[in-house]
């Protein structure tokens, strides 16, 4: 039995030392491997650096932004929190890898009493149009570049074995099929790891420091290996059983096209039809409406007059003026409670329709795999739209924290609704800097579970559909 | 005309035979589907643009109207403003806010045919009297993954599709009868191999690009407003010329690869290589150098300027104002709107508004000629790219590129001075508002893109994407005449 093994292992070796001996003698692809290489270090030293400036303005930005609250002067706490602080996204520190949605999200969002701002200055509308053809990164050069390269390579590793005759006199030496994939897929598997190891090794070495990094570039690491695994076996599949490597390689390019190209955009598209989000307009305009039933800071207000009976009965006082707190203050807070509800509401809405279309989008993720890939991808790497609702969420927690405090002040400190009260740094000194915790490992691992789980079945689709060609190999 | 010269008589054999191959049929039939559902889509995208203008714009409506009712009521002393805030005769916040209203880019006729960058710049912008920043940055709401996706629009099937459609039919034109041993007996007769690639390269440029314009053109027709106005028409005349010149692009890399003498599994090759050059390595290098050497504005660093020129403002706010009320302190008007405490806060608000807004002013025009300074860096290095062209052209002619919103924007920031203008003078000079100066509120109108400029964009482009294809059509028609070409491109070589 262990004979058996040893001999299917030898067999293994012997098969893909053929393959990689006759890869390493195609000038074409050395130069092919070694211009893509190259590239793809550029793209990550380049990504790095840009990533890198970037996060360091946004953090002096952070700090700045912090002074100036600080050092704001004395004023009335409520007229602070109108003038609120801003919250920086941080860049991620795996962002160079896969800056995902990063360019179509906003920097950052003004913390403003009353209100939730949507976040501003998306960097895309600073570039050109160029940017729409993606930007030079290593998720880009795997996701898009590394299966073209399998499928170029190893289009022909049955078809051609057939179309020289080599093929039949292979099988007629005894060889097992099983064997002579598995040797081919070893061959693929090593040229693929000539590629990826430097990217992981460049990448590793780029991002020594940062928190949970590393771990996450292992969780990305093993992605790609499901989805250009399945690429390995969908590959020599399809070549074992076209009819010849031509039409071998127009099936593959067309099915590279498909799911690297024409879905990811079709699938959009019909993603917003079935689950159409509100326009910018029809958003603000449903948010203003629902806010109609709050009084800000309109004491004609319906609403207003009724929170006043209530203060009043509560105290058992007639007038505001004998309050023994300030009434102005619980009526600013009164105000925020409902105004958190309503934009809970609104945002959760909004985000959850934003989470629908990519769940639509990524239905077909395992028999295309380019919608998961990049779903996870970009989800490891911190950079897709639940992270960004995440941090969407700390900041506006981060505001409630400004609001609530200033309220409070008001409540405690101010009197008789004095015009003149003032508070002043020790006060502003009490909101902390704001400093983001990101989602742990574990948290961004439950977000893509649906994405890894269609990783998985369409790489061990693909194993199987190879297995299944082998099988039916004609000579 | 002579039918029977060698070019024409060829002609027809090639399209006899792009008529019987069933590879044509299901081009067709893919070319005709990619269209369809592309027009649906940018068409569907088209709509909800102005569903968000019409949104917008019944909004601004709603609020002047009911302001104007308050403000009739008071005239008839029926109603009393609970604060200077809400007062209707009031023009400061009545510029500020509550008439804010909505300056919007009309649709073009042929909106449908890009998306371009309309998905990052809204249609309409909601100008109001204060500070510039507050209005002119102003972005849609929108998912960032569907952002990052691109829509599938016809420019997709035009940009990215079409080429690959073309090599498809187009990797093999010489080799294949080579490889078949048709070649040595066609050219028997008195047919040039020159002759026989042109007729090969137009028999293809007729079908294909034929029936992408038709396709196209058909049904962007379909899901246009206006297919009959001469808007409509003169933008469809130039989105077929911009696909006859790309895909006459792509046909002439064909033939010069077709023209080297390789197999024509090596041709299919090195197009889908040249492809993806183009595609993808190209325009994403070209990103990266451009960032590198012209970085775009630095938005985080501009938050805190205008946060530090608005905090000087304010700390200069009490001698503005006294400056202001020195040179400006005599002038009573005969209908004073807002008394005492009152007065003073907002003559107080204004002077530091206009003074920060200079400030600000300043800081965004910084920013704007930094993100200029790399576009035009870009708008260079885009000639590297056919397909970047392409794209850019097709965004310009449907009316949602980078010229025709710039072109808005700064109209809207005009507008946004006048607006500016108009109330905070009044509010200064502590003039009402009577319910006769609502109807003359300033309104945006506006201008579109010159048709000039539009046409001198797109033959610019047009050059752009001819004159590689010329260039490739000399190329291989030289290598064609030369005797070696002949032995080479005659006979399979011995491996």
């Amino acid at each position: 039995m262990e004979g058996a093994n040893r001999g299917a292992i030898s067999d293994i070796l012997v098969i893909a030392r053929k393959e990689g001996l006759e890869l390493s003698r195609d000038r074409r692809l050395r130069w092919l491997l070694a211009c893509l290489l190259a590239l793809i270090l550029g793209a990550l030293v380049q990504g790095w650096q840009t990533s890198e400036a970037e996060s360091r303005e946004r953090i002096s930005a952070q700090h700045a932004n912090y002074q100036q609250w600080l050092e704001q002067g004395a004023r009335n706490p409520h007229s602070a929190a109108h003038y609120g602080v801003h919250a920086f996204k941080p860049v991620n520190p795996l962002a160079f890898i896969d800056p995902g949605v990063g360019a179509f999200v906003g920097i950052s969002v003004w913390l403003e009493a009353h209100k939730q701002n949507e976040f501003q200055f998306r960097p895309a509308r600073d570039r050109s149009s160029l940017y729409r053809f993606g930007e030079l990164t290593p998720a880009l050069l795997l996701q898009t570049l590394a299966p073209l390269l399998l499928i170029l390579v190893g289009f022909a590793g049955f078809a051609a074995e057939r179309e020289n005759g080599t093929l039949r006199q292979l099988l007629s030496l005894g060889v097992s099929r099983k064997r002579l994939l598995a040797g081919k897929a070893l061959a693929l598997v090593g040229l693929l790891g000539a590629m990826v190891v430097p990217i992981a090794v460049a990448a590793a070495l780029l991002s020594i420091g940062a928190e949970d990094a590393l771990r996450r570039l292992l969780a990305l690491a093993g992605a790609y290996f499901l989805y250009l695994g399945g690429f390995v076996f969908l590959t020599l599949g399809v070549s074992a059983l076209a009819r010849s490597a031509r039409q071998a390689l127009l099936v593959l390019l067309a099915f590279w096209l498909l799911s690297c190209f024409v879905l990811p955009r079709a699938t959009t598209d019909l993603a917003r039809h079935l689950t159409p989000a509100p326009s910018g307009a029809a958003f603000i305009q449903a948010l203003t409406d629902a806010r109609r039933a709050t009084f800000g800071h309109d004491e004609s207000h319906p609403a207003f007059i009724a929170f006043r009976e209530k203060v009043l009965r509560n105290y058992k006082v007639s007038r505001t003026a004998d309050l023994p707190v300030d009434f102005r203050g619980l009526a600013l807070r009164e105000d925020d409670h409902a105004g958190y509800r309503i934009h809970d509401e609104h945002f959760g809405r909004l985000w959850a329709i934003y989470n629908t279309q990519d769940s639509l989008r990524q239905i077909f993720g395992w028999l295309f795999p380019g919608s998961s890939i990049q779903a996870v991808s970009a989800g490891f790497a911190g950079t897709d739209t639940q992270n960004h609702v995440h941090f969407a969420r700390a900041a506006e927690a981060h505001r409630r924290v400004i609001q609530e405090t200033m309220s409070e002040n008001l409540i405690q400190h101010r009197r008789h609704d004095d015009p003149d009260y003032s508070a002043d740094r020790w006060l502003w000194a009490r909101i902390p800097p704001f400093v983001y915790t990101p989602p742990t490992l574990g948290e961004r691992l439950t977000w893509q579970t649906g994405n890894l789980g269609r990783l998985g079945l369409w790489l061990g689709g693909c194993f199987t559909f190879s297995l299944w060609a082998v099988h039916r190999l004609r000579p | 005309m002579n039918l029977n010269a060698p070019f024409l008589v060829c002609l027809g054999h090639e399209l006899r035979l792009l008529r019987i191959e069933s590879l044509s049929a299901l081009i067709g039939f893919v070319l005709a589907a990619a269209f369809a559902y592309a027009a649906w889509n940018g068409t569907g995208w088209a709509q909800r643009q102005q569903e968000a203008v019409a949104t917008a714009q019944t909004a601004h409506e709603t609020r002047v109207h009911d302001k104007l009712a308050q403000l009739n009521a008071m005239e008839a002393g029926t109603y009393h403003p609970p604060s200077a805030f809400l007062n209707p005769a009031n023009p400061l916040w009545i510029g500020l806010r509550h008439a804010s209203t909505p300056a919007a880019l009309p649709a073009t006729a042929l909106q449908a045919a890009a998306v371009g960058q309309s998905d990052l710049f809204p249609p309409y912008l909601n100008v109001s009297a204060d500070t510039r920043d507050t209005w002119s940055l102003q972005e849609d709401v929108e998912n960032p993954t569907n952002l990052l996706a691109g829509a599938f629009d016809p420019t997709f099937v035009a940009v990215v599709l079409l080429p690959l459609i073309l090599i498809a039919l187009s990797y093999d034109l010489l080799p294949s009868e080579r490889e078949r041993g048709t070649l040595a007996l066609l050219l028997t007769q008195p047919v040039s191999l020159t002759t026989l690639l042109a007729a090969k390269v137009t028999a293809r440029a007729v079908v294909v690009l034929g029936g992408a314009s038709l396709f196209g053109a058909l049904s962007l027709a379909l899901v246009s407003s206006n297919p009959l106005s001469t808007d409509f028409l003169l933008r469809i005349g130039l989105w077929t010329a911009l696909v006859w010149a790309y895909g006459l692009f792509w046909l002439a890399l064909c033939a010069t690869v077709s023209s080297r003498g390789g197999s024509s599994a090596a041709g299919a090759l090195t197009l889908c290589g040249l492809w993806l050059l183009f595609q993808l390595i190209i325009p994403t290098l070209a990103s990266s150098l451009a960032q590198a050497a012209l970085p775009a504005p630095s938005r985080s660093a501009m938050v805190s300027e205008i946060r530090a020129a608005q905090d000087q403002a304010r700390q200069r706010g009490d001698a503005s104002l006294a400056r202001y009320l020195r040179e400006h302190g005599e002038e009573r008007p005969d209908t004073p709107v807002l008394h005492g405490h009152d007065l003073d806060d907002a003559r107080r608000r204004i002077v530091i508004l206009l003074d920060s807004n200079t400030e600000v002013e300043r800081i965004l025009d910084e920013q704007e000629r930094r993100r200029q300074a790399q576009l035009s860096l870009i708008s260079w290095l885009r000639f590297l790219s056919p397909p970047v062209l392409m794209h850019d052209g097709l965004s310009e002619v449907a009316g949602t590129g980078e010229i025709r919103l710039r072109h808005f924007h700064a109209q809207a920031e005009h507008f946004g001075a006048r607006w500016r203008e108009h109330f905070l003078t009044r509010a200064l000079r502590n003039e009402a508002l009577s319910s006769a100066d609502y109807a003359r509120f300033p309104a945006f109108d506006y201008q579109e893109l010159p048709t000039t400029r539009l046409i001198g964009e797109i033959t610019l482009i047009l050059s752009g994407l001819i004159m590689p294809a010329a260039l490739l059509g000399l190329l291989a028609r030289r290598r064609l005449k030369k005797p070696v070409a002949h032995e080479q491109l005659l006979f399979v070589p011995h491996t």
